[in-house]
């Protein structure tokens, strides 16, 4: 009992995380964006996301919350939903690399179960693209196979060969933007 | 990636994937071919003009250390020298237009390595996440700032996949097994040493190829990237047609790209285009064409001795993604010479 309980706290914890870390992404301003006349003395803040140089000294843009890549979950296995980290996306103009991801906390899963990712919000995506990766020693090695679609939401079946899998699904939705979440996949009868 | 191939794989390790929702679950358990070794695709947004010259700075509070200052550098440098396009040229200057910014404050989410803003054709910037920041998941290391230990990522790799980015260039679409994942260094994630392509310094053959049917080659003698698959047009015209034997008469070649938008009609300089002639129902070489004065232009000159057929031919090569090109023929009618009296059937008048 208190493995699970553990385990339900884990799961919450990552979502709570993920909720936070992907709700919003700073965004800099890049120059031509108005900016009020400030003091030649005032301090800039803030990532460098900084205009041309002028003759008029100005403040390196403050980063402002825009609405981020909504939170993946992948449920279908043993326990509840686990929230993906979000890796490489591109949204509202802002495009961020990233490796793959094989995240600490991981989804146990019967071979051959059918595991569904949902979004929150759910968007409209277009289209989507998955792939699965074992993981050995901590790291996701050669990916080992591939499958896209389209549609609203992403249903997977786990691979057949008990072990540890990494697993990556890249969602694009309109207007350009997408995003790429990693999910670690414990696969065991 | 034929939908064949794509199905084989996903029975190897019996991953099914099914779109719900309004799709069924057997239509969109096909599925679709991907644009697999293909140019990458192209971020909507514009471009930067062609050959700009884009100069970045060292953000407010946020220059690299010494040592991820020349990554960076070298990283500007590599796309620079790879690009083989007329895609802009990225530069550090004191008092350049565009940053780069190096520490904690980044807008590049949560698991970013190092992100990117484009707003052409007039600006960039570029943030990288410090050395020793700490993710759920592990602790960043760049290569350059650890002594390259096994699990590091590449800083000069990671800055040119974000100036590839700035440059308008999208993540590559891999084949199903990522076989082809060194044909482009944009990638949709990086790889740890030691992975392959983790250190790679030069924009890919797909990178490249993308960049000149956006900004266009970089000279007409530029080889196109063997990522594409250009057809060409070869043409052929002679000083004259119909010639006394032992005329000297001169061939003149143009070689031109046939493909799309930048590349479309572009001469071809500096390649390999052969003078051929009729020989029976076959055709025989008769000399590699030399330069002509004019871009994708290549001349011989051939004393003529019998009436024949010539043809120029651009043969496809492995070094370029350009297919082969055969000109029209241009028929060479030679009378014979005369030296004393010549027969009334071939004074000029009879002609």
């Amino acid at each position: 009992m208190p493995k699970i309980t553990t385990a339900i706290l884990s799961v919450l914890a990552t979502l709570t995380l993920a909720a936070c870390s992907a709700g919003g992404l700073p965004s800099p301003e890049p120059p031509g964006t108005p900016t009020p006349t400030v003091p030649v003395t005032s301090v800039p803040t803030g990532p460098a996301a900084s205009a041309p140089p002028e003759v008029t000294p100005q403040p390196t843009p403050r980063p402002t919350e825009v609405p981020g890549p909504p939170v993946a979950s992948l449920g279908g296995g043993a326990a509840g939903p686990v929230a993906g980290e979000l890796g490489t996306f591109f949204w509202g103009g802002l495009g961020s690399d990233s490796p793959w991801i094989v995240p600490t906390t991981h989804l146990a899963a019967a071979p051959g179960a059918t595991l569904t990712v949902t979004l929150d919000p759910a968007g409209a995506p277009e289209r989507w693209t998955a792939a699965w990766a074992p993981v050995r020693n901590g790291a996701a090695g050669g990916v080992d196979a591939v499958g896209e679609g389209e549609g609203s939401s992403v249903t997977l079946t786990a691979p057949g060969q008990p072990g540890s899998w990494g697993l990556l699904v890249e969602v694009h939705f309109p207007g350009g933007q997408r995003a790429a979440w990693y999910w670690s996949v414990v696969v065991a009868p | 990636m034929t939908r064949q191939q794509l199905s084989t794989m996903s029975r190897r390790v019996a991953v099914t994937v099914i779109a719900t929702g309004v799709l069924l679950a057997g239509v969109a358990g096909a599925p679709r071919p991907a644009d697999a070794h293909s140019p990458n695709p192209v971020f909507a947004g514009g471009l930067f003009a062609q050959n700009a010259d884009l100069r970045f700075r060292w953000g407010a509070g946020g220059t690299p250390p010494t040592v991820m200052q020349t990554a960076i550098r070298n990283a500007a440098a590599g796309s620079n020298a790879s690009r083989k396009s007329k895609a802009p040229t990225f530069t550090y200057d004191a008092a350049g237009g565009n940053t780069v910014y190096y520490g904690v404050d980044v807008p590049c989410g949560i698991n970013g390595l190092a992100c990117f803003r484009r707003d052409a054709p007039t600006w960039f910037g570029i943030w990288i996440r410090p050395n020793g920041h700490r993710y759920d998941w592990g602790t960043l290391r760049w290569c350059e700032m650890t002594g390259y230990p096994n699990g590091c990522y590449d800083a000069e790799n990671i800055v040119l996949d974000e100036f590839g980015h700035v440059h308008g260039l999208d993540h590559h679409v891999n084949f199903a097994d990522e076989s082809d994942y060194e044909d482009a260094v944009v990638q949709t994630y990086a790889r740890v040493k030691p992975r392959a392509g983790w250190d790679a310094h030069l924009f890919g053959r797909c990178d490249v190829a993308t960049l000149q049917q956006q900004y266009d080659v970089a000279t007409w003698s530029t080889l196109y990237s063997t990522c594409l698959g250009i057809d060409t047009t070869t043409t052929l015209t002679a000083s004259d047609t119909s010639v006394v034997e032992g005329t000297l008469v001169t061939f003149t070649a143009r070689l031109a790209s046939d493909g799309t938008g930048r590349l479309a009609g572009n001469p071809m300089s500096g390649r390999v285009v052969v003078l051929q002639v009729r020989s029976g129902t076959a055709w025989a070489d008769v000399l590699t064409m030399g330069a002509g004065s004019t871009a994708g232009s290549y001349v011989a000159s051939l004393t003529i001795r019998t009436s024949a057929d010539y043809r120029a031919v651009y043969r496809r090569t492995t070094t370029e993604g350009t297919r082969g090109s055969v000109s029209p023929v241009v028929a060479i009618k030679a009378t014979v010479a005369c030296y004393r009296l010549c027969p009334l059937s071939i004074l000029p008048a009879d002609r």
